[in-house]
Formats: structure tokens, sequence, C-alpha cells
């Protein structure tokens, strides 16, 4: 690492290892600040730098907002790429797993109105996120920021569909329009997204547990069979649920509300996670939602300050 | 043709009329930030082996490539704003202007093209005056100065925007990119 032009930064420890890459916390010998660093070994690579890379980095050169986690500098020798990014101490995954959910109860308004803000800012600038999942979510202690990130490269990161449909077993935070192929893949797929981290947020666990049932029929199970009312495309997905029995929706509401959300919480999250992507809610528009009603005061609110808990 | 769009369009974000005004500010910020902008006198000022026609002989070429391989026009836009981009800051020797060229090409076609084309197109096009190493090379370099900041709008990003809002039933919007 140390032969990189320019290197100023001391390997602190080995954080990731993902498909592409190891990924390193480190400290900046400059500045003090610690950073995570993404290694990509492109030696074996034969045509050059991979077009993924290409496209993914400039994409993410344009983001630059406060949730969002900032690509800081991209450096190459010949054989490797090394991705600079701002280092969080902590991703909403483990803050979940770490907490009683009457714990973070106080902090979901603002952690949930910080990814969407984070998510506007992502979609005004014609990008999708594309792999929103609670571990995406970093958490920084001091400054009380949450912030998107995007260490994996992949789907995400460029979004062409091509590389998309390598993925299609995967995360269950993926809306169910991402199980049709011919489905337009856009921008009500990250609020979906989002509105399974606020579920999971309420209710202490995933939404869609991955594990002994397809994702598939996990959402079939809480919606009940799609219908023409409920999703007008869903004859695209009928064989698809050919074999599932109709069943009747769950009630999502009553357990989320006798989990102390407040009513005007249960109708957002029932609008991002509408079945019918055309009828999602935006990012933005969630942003407007009557729940966030009085988040803005408490930004600032001492209870605000118990963001790290004890 | 207009299959080949990878990040532009394929980008339904943009189908999203919600978000549309706001792509297109960020598109047009995007558009006079310096860094993404030649130096319009670079070759007097920073070249001393290369010529106005010289330039224009190896856009000439590259429009050839583009058809050869059968690339979208976002390709040939973005190919020749890295190459002026490069040639703002780098004094070039006319011998290597023609590996320039090719660089930036697979360099668009990796960020617009759904498929590009290999490293070896790019060499047997030039009549393999360049090695597969030195056009490798090339294209890290030419990477490193533009930082990875490749995603240069360009008037077609613009003119998709405009006949999308303007002309939401718009039959032939193939025609109309066929006039830039």
């Amino acid at each position: 690492m140390e032969k990189v032009k320019d290197w100023n930064y001391k390997v602190v420890e080995k954080i990731g290892q993902g498909v592409f890459g190891e990924v390193y916390k480190c400290l900046n010998l400059e500045t003090g600040k610690k950073v995570a660093i993404k290694m990509i070994n492109i030696q074996n690579e034969p045509e050059g730098v991979p077009s993924y890379l290409i496209a993914g980095v400039s994409l993410l050169k344009e983001l630059e907002h406060d949730n969002i986690v900032r690509l800081l500098d991209v450096l190459t020798t010949g054989r490797y790429v090394y991705l600079v990014f701002e280092y969080l101490d902590l991703d909403l995954g483990s803050f979940i797993r770490k907490h009683t959910i009457t714990s973070i109860r106080p902090h979901i308004k603002t952690i949930l109105s910080q990814i969407l803000v984070g998510l506007a800012y992502y979609h005004s600038h014609n990008i999708l996120h594309g792999d929103l999942q609670p571990s995406n979510v970093l958490i920084d202690l001091k400054s009380k920021k949450v912030k998107l990130a995007d260490f994996g490269l992949t789907t995400s990161f460029g979004v062409p569909h091509i590389e998309y449909s390598y993925k299609e077993v995967g995360s269950p935070y993926k809306a169910p329009e991402s199980r049709i192929r011919s489905s337009v893949y856009s921008t009500p797929h990250d609020v979906w997204a989002v509105g399974c981290i606020f579920a999971e947020m309420v209710s202490g666990k995933p939404l869609f547990p991955c594990g002994k049932k397809d994702h598939l029929s996990l959402i079939v199970s809480l919606f009940g069979k799609p219908t023409k009312e409920t999703w007008p495309g869903a004859n695209y997905i009928s064989d698809l649920l050919h074999s599932h029995p109709q069943c009747e929706p769950a009630d999502l509401a009553e357990q989320l509300l006798g989990l102390g959300l407040e009513p005007p919480g249960v109708e957002l999250l029932s609008r991002m996670i509408s079945l019918n992507p055309t009828t999602r809610i935006t990012a933005r528009n969630a942003l407007n939602h009557p729940y966030f009603k009085d988040s803005h005061s408490s930004l600032s609110s001492p209870h605000y300050e118990a963001f790290g808990f004890p | 043709e207009l299959a080949g769009r990878k990040s532009n369009e394929s980008l339904s974000a943009l189908r999203n009329c919600a978000y549309s005004s706001s792509i297109y500010k960020h598109l047009r910020s995007l558009e006079i930030e310096d860094k993404m902008r030649p130096l319009p006198n670079y070759m007097e000022k920073v070249q001393n082996d290369i010529s106005i026609n010289m330039r224009q002989t190896l856009v000439d070429w590259l429009v050839e490539v583009l058809e050869e391989y059968k690339l979208v026009s976002d390709t040939l836009y973005l190919t020749v704003s890295y190459v002026d981009r490069f040639l703002s800051s780098h004094a070039l020797s006319r011998n290597k202007l023609q590996l320039l060229g090719v660089c930036c090409m697979l360099i668009a076609s990796k960020y617009e093209e759904i498929s590009p084309p290999h490293v070896e197109d790019f060499c047997y096009i030039t009549d393999n005056t360049y090695m597969k190493e030195e056009v490798v090379e090339m294209e890290e370099k030419v990477l490193e100065f533009l930082n990875f900041e490749m995603g240069t709008p360009t008037t077609k990003s613009f003119l998709r925007i405009f006949t999308r809002v303007t002309e939401e039933n718009c039959k032939k919007p193939d025609l109309l990119y066929e006039f830039l």
C-alpha cells in the first residue's frame, strides 16, 4: 500500500472483505482523521480498469452531501485502486442489534429523516443507491449524523441493469418488483428498502428475514396475494406466485402500533412499502409527511443528546 | 441506438418526472464546473508539438472508430471532452496523440456502453501502432489525471431531458438526436 504516490495513511485494522477487495480502517497521517480504504485488486483485469469502477467512482464523486459517506480520494497504482472513504464508527445494523427497541424508539425519526434526505439527494442526482440496508447506513456518534454508505461497489454502484441481474438472490431489502425481470428498476426500489429499515428500527428485527422462506412468499404472506387493485402490474409475477396459497394480509399496522409507533408513522410506512412501485411515496415526499412534523425540533433537543447511549 | 445508453438513461430516475428538474439543475451545474471544461486556448498555451489540424484529424478518425464499433454518440462526446481536458494540462508529442484518443474512447466506452469494445480492439484499429500495455498504462494516467470524474454531461444528456419534458409522446426522439 505504501508504494502509492502521495500515500499518507497508516493502516489500523482490516474491517471488511468483499467480492471486489478488502476494506481497511486507516489513519490519515496529515489530518489525524480516520478513513476507510477499500483496496481493489485490478492486476488480473485483462481490460485495464474495470468499467464498474470507472462508472461507479464517477458517480460517487458527484455525491457531496452531509448524509452520504464521502469518497475522499481515489489512488491508483498499476495493480490496485484505493478508494478512500470517510470513516464512521457504527452501522445501523449493529446499532439495532445492540439496543432494545424502547431505547431505539426516540431516535427513529431523526435516523429515518436523515436516511431520506440522503436518498432524495441520490435520486435528484440521477443515481440509485440500489443496496440500502442497515449495514449500509452509518452513524457518527459524535456529530449525530447518519450517512448512507455504499462499499459494496456492486449493483448499487453503477446501476446498469446487466450487473443488477447477477444479484437476483440477495438482500431481503429488495423490493418485490425486483423479482420481475422486465420491470423498471428505479427510485421506488430504494424507498422500499428504507421502509424495511424503518420497520426494523421499530420492531428490532428484519421485516423480511432472510433464510427459511423465499423473499417473495414472505412478502405475499404479509400483504396477501397482489390483486389488480393493490398492484396493477402484478400479472407479471402471477407465474411466480402461481404456487403460493391464497392468504389474508397480516395486520402489520396493529403490530407496529403495539410496538409504540405513532399512527402517522404507520401511515408513512405503509406508503413506503406499497406493493405497487408507481404508487410508492418518493423520498422527497416522505420527508414532508406529517410523521416528521415535530422531528426538526428534536434534532437539537436534549433528548437527542442521548444518541450515543450509555 | 437508444438501447446503448448505460448510465444516463437506463437510470430510469429520469423517467421519474418528480426529479427531472433537479436532475437538470445538477447536470447544468456539473457542466459549468471548471474541472469539467478544457482550456479554450490550450493549443497555444500548453501544446508545443500538436496543432489544431491534428486534433481535427484525430476527432474525424474517432468518429470512424465509433461507427466501426457501433458505439453510441454519447461515447464520442465524452471521448472528445476527455481528450481536451487532458490536453489542457499535458503537453503531448504528436506520436502519442492517437494513443490518447483511443484511451479516452476506451474509458468513455466503459463509462457509457453496455458492452464496451476490448482493449485489443482499440489496438487493432490503430494498426497495432500501440501495444496493449501502452493503452492500459495511458488509461490509468488519464483516469488519475481526470480524478475518475468521467460523468461530463453531454449535449445529448440535456436533449434527452428536454424531449422528455416537452414531447412526452414524441415517437421519433431518435430523429432529433440525429441532428446533433
